[in-house]
């Protein structure tokens, strides 16, 4: 943040100096003092910054530790206590996790559930978004007030009339199951937030497009969705991660059945019913986290593009 | 054709809408409960036609009991091979569901018994485990779609699901002539609902145990307690030498207090005898009672007494159950004695692998409090209940209820179990030998009373546990507060 804030000044000041060169020594120092005031401006705010993600990172930096740790410390000491000489790390943990009866087929399943279950909301919300945005038909606003309304219904309170509903449909335990939950469950909010996106385009873009004849599919096609590309990406990422650690969901819809059962559902096996064992979910939250942060990098770079970058140059 | 497109949006957007509208909307009436559990029922009729069906037989064939007991007599340990043998072909493929809170090396366990049985009969066992169970298979129930048996943590919810009718009687398929030689009275009592079977227990507690470190009793010269008055006398001593008597330890999230209540439920039964245990659980007697008030005085002397608890009252509610059985074995040891369940035997054993059983760690049986009530104890099991009728579950149900299922998990510890036919010699240890042998012997054995109490009284109880552990002075206080909560609960 502070970066990008500081750098155009900065370039500023050497493009006026071949005017002035006379000035050179004077402003110099000056100079100097400018930044020197700069940064202990921006000392404040960058030390709360630091802080608060410090302050963030710490807890899991403590499930780092931990899952490095070996059962008997875990319960005997806190991480930190880790951290000095003697050193005593072990991988027990993660071998635990990874040998695990049915790891494998639940990392399967978890991929199975997740992919469907991020695209299809996806795919599905930005249709209806385009068409809240920017086609006009009777009602449209108050059928998107419904849909707004509908990010208020708690999950929970869903759970058994759709179950209902699912077992007169056959679709108990089975994946296309769970990705219609999940889609469901996601749209409201794709559908909040692109619609809102949506509209932020500028309608000029719109009436050029429809003078020179373009279809309202051409337009989505073509026009809205590269626009969109970090609104999309940000969207995938909280879709990805709230059904890739999703647990109710899959335990109510599947069952819990192992050829089924996601990740999640596996990874809370390990632990027995008095709560002990505790230690392998550390390692278990480490071996889960891998494959979101994949995707977090992946897409990660489609944020700090300007939105409407060049889209309407020439 | 731009209209066509048009329109075709419009329709995928309504329909969209639609969906997530039909998708939630009956969610948004949960006040209509039980409208909708009606026409779950309803729905759902077609696809449980069979099971009802099933079920209506089994009870008219339940008054005839004699008669049904020849065609599936299979019970258990003796009669077991045969049967199993007869349902080999029909059961290959066919699939059982079981829905329960075992995970980690209990799961293992269960799989190496499950595994027996699917080798016999060619039937496949999915394991669906949850630690949220009751919340899991509520909603599941609702829904209309509960799994084949059910592995609860109490009998309370065994009763409840009985009353609503989702579960099957037992008697109507078993041999009970085996249930009853397996199977203490009171065990088939507490399974029972309006005189027929629903429940089989499976995995004990046996909650008399308080865990101490033999060789920290010797070095400091302790002997172990008989009596109340001998172990309060012991505490003084140890307070007298700068060392703490008790570990208390009632942290376990939202379940938290429980340790606290099977110290009262098990001073209760001690103190005031099996007649007012039971009256005070079913609320005929209030829990103001003077014999019950007596108790939590008992309790609150403990927890009150200065020196008496590592870390007080704050120590007590923060520290988490299983860490509480660690402060005996250390070195020095921080505390000398910690009363849980039998169960707490894996958890020494997990954090201490080196400890020898007997000479490292042991258990006293609670100390007598009125000499007429001496060898009670309090138990908790796991509760097993079938809520689909096929014969591949009638043939699991049954094969679990059997002696041989249950040695088998015995033999690989962590295991107590209910039916009387396992032999003592199957337990690995003499600890969980001993545990077993004061189960079965014992004069008086009571369910612990919160497991048994309705689900809203249990929680309750909890949290007053809690409170009473910060200011154990305040018995009237707390006895009012639980009699107050307890006429809004029993109906």
């Amino acid at each position: 943040m502070s970066d990008s804030t500081t750098h155009p000044q900065m370039k500023v000041r050497p493009e006026a100096r071949p005017a002035q060169p006379a000035a050179r020594e004077e402003e110099h120092p000056r100079l100097d003092a400018a930044r020197l005031v700069h940064v202990l401006l921006q000392a404040p705010l960058n030390i709360i910054v630091v802080a608060v993600s410090l302050l963030w990172l710490l807890p899991t930096a403590g499930l780092l530790v931990s899952s490095f740790r070996p059962a008997q410390a875990i319960s005997q000491s806190g991480w930190w206590t880790a951290l000095v000489p003697p050193y005593h790390f072990v991988l027990d943990n993660y071998i635990q996790v990874l040998t695990a009866n049915g790891m494998g087929q639940g990392f399967i399943n978890s991929l199975i559930i997740t992919i469907p279950g991020t695209i299809l909301p996806i795919l599905i919300g930005s249709f209806a978004a385009y068409g809240f945005a920017w086609m006009n038909f009777p009602g449209r606003d108050w059928i998107f007030i419904v849909v707004v309304g509908l990010l208020v219904v708690p999950i929970q309170m869903t759970l058994i009339p759709i179950l209902q509903l699912y077992n007169t449909l056959h679709l108990t335990g089975t994946f296309p199951g769970v990705w219609l939950a999940h889609t469901a469950y996601g749209l409201p909010l794709a559908v909040y937030l692109l619609r809102n996106f949506f509209q932020s385009l500028p309608k000029d873009l719109f009436e050029s497009a429809r003078l020179d004849g373009a279809t309202e599919r051409q337009i989505f096609f073509r026009i809205v969705i590269p626009l969109s590309v970090p609104a999309l990406a940000s969207l995938t990422i909280f879709q990805f991660l709230w059904v890739w650690n999703d647990l109710l969901v899959a335990l109510i819809y599947l069952g819990g059945d192992p050829r089924v059962a996601p990740m999640t559902v596996t990874v809370s096996n390990l632990v027995n019913s008095y709560g002990s064992n505790y230690q392998v979910l550390t390692a278990a939250a480490f071996i889960s986290m891998l494959l979101p942060l994949v995707v977090f990098f992946s897409l990660q770079q489609y944020f700090a593009r300007g939105l409407l970058a060049g889209s309407i140059k020439g | 054709m731009f209209i066509q497109k048009r329109t075709g949006l419009i329709i995928a957007g309504l329909l969209l809408v639609a969906l997530v509208a039909v998708a939630c909307a009956p969610a948004a009436a949960p006040t209509l409960a039980p409208t909708a559990a009606a026409t779950t029922a309803a729905t759902t009729a077609a696809t449980t036609a069979p099971t009802t069906a099933a079920t209506t037989a089994a009870t008219t064939a339940a008054t005839t009991a004699a008669t049904t007991a020849p065609t599936t007599s299979a019970t258990s340990a003796s009669a077991g091979a045969p049967t199993t043998a007869a349902t080999t072909a029909n059961l290959s493929g066919q699939h059982v569901s079981v829905l329960g809170v075992w995970g980690s090396s209990e799961l293992t366990a269960f799989q190496k018994v499950y595994g027996v049985w699917e080798k016999q009969t060619g039937g496949v066992v999915d394991w669906q485990g949850t630690r949220d169970l009751t919340a899991v298979l509520t909603t599941r129930v609702q829904g209309g779609n509960p799994p084949d048996i059910a592995i609860l943590p109490n009998p309370a919810l065994m009763q409840q699901l009985a009353s609503q009718g989702h579960l099957i009687a037992l008697d109507s398929f078993m041999n009970m002539n085996q249930v009853k030689t397996d199977y203490a009275p009171a065990w088939i009592n507490l399974g029972s609902y309006q005189n027929k079977l629903y429940a089989i227990f499976y995995r004990a507690a046996n909650k008399e145990t308080v865990w101490y470190n033999p060789q920290a009793f010797t070095a400091g010269g302790y002997t172990v307690p008989k009596t109340w008055t001998e172990w309060m006398a012991l505490a003084n001593k140890m307070v007298a030498d700068g060392k703490t008597p008790f570990s208390i330890a009632a942290e376990n999230g939202a379940a938290s207090g429980w340790p606290l209540t099977d110290w009262m439920s098990e001073i209760v039964l001690n103190n005031c005898g099996p007649t007012v245990y039971d009256q005070w659980v079913t609320h005929t007697i209030p829990w103001t009672d003077a014999c019950i008030k007596q108790s939590f005085q008992l309790f609150g002397t403990i927890l009150g007494t200065k020196g008496y608890v590592l870390g007080g009252g704050q120590g007590v509610d923060a520290t988490n159950f299983v860490n509480g059985t660690y402060p005996m074995y250390t070195n020095p040891p921080t505390a000398y004695m910690d009363y849980l369940g039998s169960f707490a035997q894996g958890f020494i054993t997990a954090q201490y692998p080196k400890l020898q059983a007997v000479t490292g760690y042991n258990f006293f049986p609670f100390p007598t409090i009125n000499s007429q009530y001496a060898g009670s104890v309090t138990i908790g099991a796991d509760v097993l209940v079938m809520m689909h009728d096929t014969p591949a579950v009638r043939s699991f149900m049954t094969y679990l209820a059997g002696a041989p299922a249950q040695e088998t998990w015995a033999k690989l510890g962590g295991f107590i179990a209910v039916n009387r036919s396992v032999p003592l010699s199957a337990y690995p240890d003499p600890i969980s030998k001993a545990v077993a042998q004061d189960l079965y012997t014992a004069k008086v054995s009571r369910f612990g009373a919160g497991d048994v109490m309705p689900a809203a009284m249990q929680q309750a109880w909890w949290k007053q546990m809690l409170l009473f552990a910060q200011n154990p002075s305040q018995v009237d206080a707390t006895l009012n507060s639980l009699e107050n909560s307890a006429k809004s609960i029993y109906k």
